[in-house]
């Protein structure tokens, strides 16, 4: 038995401990496996605070993964260079290292609904086999042109910070005028995360190169018509990737269900 | 003061303590809305109160919540009395039902459940970590807990010793906020193994258990009224035995028995609410026994009466009239 030791002596040993819970996780984007650390419980700690977010729930959520990710992931891959659909991957392998190799997922088919659980190992697996478009794609509406692709984690954070700091600090969650307010600038955050570069005449504005303000305020000025095209690029290049990796068919009893995997804070739990 | 032996689940053995006195009663009923002044009354009582010579604090004995809960119930039952008199407001219908448990019966039902030690010790990879139930803080002084620190005790608060390889890392000895930096570097698995094989478990075995059932006084309702044992809040099971009295009775009861009796402010604060409320309870029926002589003496002439023996004697005018 050891005499007592310090807290730095213990602190130390259990980091070298934790090393034993490393793993890797694969990114779809980079097309390879990278390195991570095991979670802690100090990352327990932040995603409980999720729960007391309410109607927030998502801003908190994004900003307290994006905390987490720059703790475990390998150090030398920025995540300016990690879209929010590997983030989406990367959660739920995650989950499969730290809580549990599944996870549930409610089927339904009419009004009816089963619950059960995947395999996320046999999940992560099917997706390596499968092709995914992380290219930027160009829009213009005669006038305006622009560059857009899946924003990186760097930069949902970047916004949600921003969303939170300056749209929903000190706003009551039970005043329902307050939150209809929000929904203009929530629009536009959304759309502006996707958006890299503008190009006005041969003026080309890099926007990931301005801080959030600026950048959203240049969206906002940009045409109709760009910012409808924009969407529908979006819809069909990006929401549609999305919804190939949460949406999960299963025959169940001859009938098609249809799942949809949720991840947010309940996948560490 | 008087002592009692006072059953202590966690150590499954006896601690002699003394009883509650009105001071500590008062100090206790006058906190009972606030949280953080109870939790120091309470948990001021439980160091104060146990006799030297069979002290377990020098041993390293730390009441669980669980211990608190049992000992502040046995002391109530000694020292204030044994029926806890209650209101409860059905949420169905509004009405209002009284009820009265009866702590000795209340132990009884609790025991099978309550009355064990929980320890438990879960081993993921080179970690052992020995979860038990809560201990309370002793120290009087301790801070006020910020959120931060209310959400380090929620999460980490079952884990009372950790062992890692060959090395103890000795919990108990070492202040909270060490614990709570060594707890927060735990990998996340073993955190959660704890959550799933025993906090999920004692939360189970506690959600169910009743502390109280009774039916709501209107008959066309019936609504069933319960109040249930919740682990992680255990101040608030322990401020129900106190709801059915408040500084005011005291204080009436106080300014009651001091107007009859010359006692010493001392004596007063040394006895236990039990005894004051004896004396309140004789003074009251004294007093209704005087008021009721008062309205039936009829003044007695003793010249008239004892005619034979005064006579000769002149009456003079009385002095008393």
């Amino acid at each position: 038995m050891s005499e007592q030791l310090s807290l730095q002596e213990i602190l130390s040993l259990v980091n070298q401990t934790n090393k034993q819970f490393d793993s890797v996780v694969y990114i779809p984007s980079l097309n390879k496996e990278v390195y991570v650390k095991s979670m802690n419980a100090s990352h327990l700690k932040s995603v409980i605070r999720t729960a007391v977010a309410g109607v927030f729930a998502n801003n908190v959520f994004n900003q307290i993964t994006y905390d987490i990710l720059k703790d475990v992931l390998d150090p030398s891959i920025p995540l300016s260079n990690i879209t929010v659909f590997d983030k989406l991957v990367i959660l739920l392998q995650l989950r499969m290292i730290n809580v549990k190799n599944t996870i549930g997922v409610n089927f339904s088919f009419g009004e009816k609904v089963v619950s059960e659980e995947i395999n996320i190992k046999e999940f992560i697996d099917s997706l390596k086999l499968k092709t995914f478009n992380f290219e930027v794609a160009t829009v213009s509406d005669g006038t305006y042109e622009a560059e857009i692709c899946f924003p990186s984690i760097e930069n949902e954070f970047q916004f949600e910070r921003n969303f939170a700091q300056t749209k929903i600090k000190g706003i009551d969650q039970s005043d329902l005028e307050a939150l209809k307010n929000l929904f203009d600038p929530l629009f536009i955050k959304e759309i502006c995360m996707y958006i890299r570069s503008v190009k006005i005449s041969d003026q080309y504005i890099n926007l990931l190169a301005h801080p959030v303000e600026s950048r959203l305020a240049i969206v906002e000025k940009l045409s109709g018509s760009l910012i409808t095209k924009i969407l529908e690029t979006i819809d069909a290049k990006y929401s549609s990737q999305l919804k190939e990796l949460l949406v999960i068919p299963k025959t169940i009893d001859e009938n098609e269900y249809i799942g949809n995997l949720e991840i947010g804070p309940e996948i560490f739990t | 003061m008087l002592s009692y032996r006072i059953w202590v689940p966690s150590t499954q053995s006896y601690l002699r303590m003394y009883e509650i006195n009105c001071e500590q009663y008062r100090d206790i009923l006058k906190s009972v809305e606030d949280s953080d002044n109870f939790n120091y009354y309470t948990n001021k009582l439980l160091t104060e109160n146990i006799t030297d010579q069979y002290s377990l604090l020098r041993d390293g004995f730390t009441p669980t919540l669980i211990d608190k809960f049992i000992i502040m119930l046995q002391l109530k039952a000694y020292s204030c009395n044994t029926n806890l008199s209650l209101t409860r407001e059905c949420s169905k219908c509004a009405t209002k039902t009284d009820f009265v448990i009866d702590l000795n019966r209340l132990i009884d039902s609790l025991a099978p459940v309550v009355d064990r030690s929980f320890k438990k010790t879960i081993t993921v990879g080179s970690y052992s970590v020995v979860c038990d139930i809560p201990s309370i803080n002793l120290n009087p002084n301790a801070e006020v807990f910020t959120d931060d620190q209310k959400l380090n005790r929620y999460l980490y608060s079952f884990i009372s010793d950790i062992s890692l390889s060959d090395n103890k890392l000795l919990l108990p000895t070492r202040p909270d906020d060490e614990k709570f930096k060594i707890c927060q570097s735990l990998p996340y698995n073993v955190t959660y193994a704890v959550k799933t094989h025993f906090v999920d478990d004692i939360h189970n075995i506690f959600k169910e258990l009743l502390f109280f059932k009774t039916k709501c006084n209107d008959k066309k309702c019936g609504d069933e009224l319960e109040i249930k044992f919740d682990i992680l809040n255990i101040d608030d099971i322990v401020k129900l035995l106190f709801r059915d009295s408040n500084n005011t009775n005291m204080l009436q009861q106080y300014a009651s028995v001091s107007n009859h009796c010359h006692f010493d402010y001392s004596f007063y604060k040394s006895i236990c609410p039990a005894e004051l409320e004896t004396l309140y309870n004789m003074i009251t029926e004294s007093s209704k026994s005087d008021n009721a002589e008062e309205n039936t003496n009829q003044d007695i002439d003793l010249f008239q009466q004892y005619r034979s023996q005064t006579q000769g004697m002149v009456e003079s005018e009385s002095e008393f009239k």
